[in-house]
């Protein structure tokens, strides 16, 4: 079954290289670049709504109305989702005669002379998103704590979305779309706030011990060897 | 339960595609792209009830053996009118 699926999608795989071969030479118009505007958009919805349902399912209030193992599932459906408009997002940019973006400078930061910068952070942030899905699927394999650690970088990857989008994008002013971007800020950032809030809070106590002579935790031992070298 | 969440994966795919094909109509709707000067776009715009315009081509570059320009009879102000942007003027 594995191996039908990897023929399967190494078949897709090498269909869709043919075909982007066989068209990449075809003039679309204004086609492409209108596609990639728009997948650009929804790519960043679902980020945000990617986003959301994570910080949801960490925050302890949310926990009862979220089912945990359908949430998750979600939330790693919307991911992929995300990574998949995404490559739409990109690789429409190959077929705009207009921009003429060659494969390196859509996959390498800093390497489009138009600007240089925001295309990078688009880039690094597209990298980013690959590496955060990928990790899903590697989460045996590097471990729970690597695992959690490299999801934090999912919120560095959201907002260089948000400054891609909003400072390159060319839809920035129109209201709906500028809406978009204000009001998943103020969503993602008033989630985060409290989830950091309520972190700190909850581990205060714990995460503070008074260290004490006799105890056997790393720290009293750390200060004990510390009094014992000077 | 399952049965629903399946509904609700698809629905989200398929609400997100069909965002992206009418962000596509939307934006080609309202695009007006900014046209580099000295292009064809600078000239008015041909009504659409005007004939095109003939070549006299045959008479003007009878004997005389000068390359003479042709228009194209085809040409439509719609193709007149959306010259090739600049590649830094993109956008709106």
């Amino acid at each position: 079954m594995n191996r039908e699926r990897s023929t399967g999608a190494f078949a897709a795989f090498i269909g869709a290289l043919v075909s982007t071969l066989m068209l990449k030479g075809a003039d679309f118009g204004h086609a492409p670049w209108y596609i990639s505007r728009s997948s650009g958009l929804v790519a960043y919805v679902l980020l945000t709504l990617s986003v959301v349902l994570g910080l949801l399912l960490s925050i302890r209030p949310a926990r009862p109305l979220l089912p945990r193992a359908l949430a998750f599932d979600l939330h790693q459906f919307i991911s992929i989702l995300t990574l998949s408009m995404v490559g739409v997002h990109v690789g429409i940019l190959l077929f705009d005669t207009y921009l003429g973006f060659s494969p390196a400078e859509i996959l390498v930061p800093f390497a489009s002379d138009s600007e240089p910068l925001l295309n990078a952070i688009g880039v690094l942030a597209a990298w980013s998103l690959v590496a955060i899905t990928a990790s899903f699927w590697l989460r045996r394999r590097i471990g729970q704590r690597t695992w959690r650690r490299l999801h934090y970088v999912s919120f560095a990857s959201w907002l260089l979305a948000l400054v891609h989008g909003y400072a390159q994008g060319a839809d920035t002013f129109v209201p709906f779309v500028n809406a978009i971007y204000v009001l998943s800020a103020a969503v993602v950032a008033g989630l985060l706030t409290y989830r950091i809030g309520s972190r700190s809070d909850s581990r205060a106590p714990v995460s503070n011990p008074p260290p004490q002579a006799g105890d056997g935790n790393r720290a009293s031992r750390r200060l004990a060897s510390r009094a014992a070298s000077d | 339960m399952a049965a629903n969440y399946t509904r609700l994966k698809a629905a989200i795919a398929a609400a997100s595609a069909a965002a992206v094909v009418w962000g596509w109509a939307y934006f080609d709707g309202s695009q007006t792209f900014a046209e580099p000067e000295g292009t064809a776009a600078a000239e008015p715009a041909l009504p659409a009830t005007t004939p095109a315009p003939a070549t006299p081509a045959s008479s003007a570059a009878a004997g005389s053996g000068a390359p003479v320009a042709t228009a194209t009879p085809t040409a439509t102000p719609r193709a007149i009118t959306q010259a090739t942007p600049a590649r830094r003027t993109r956008g709106s």
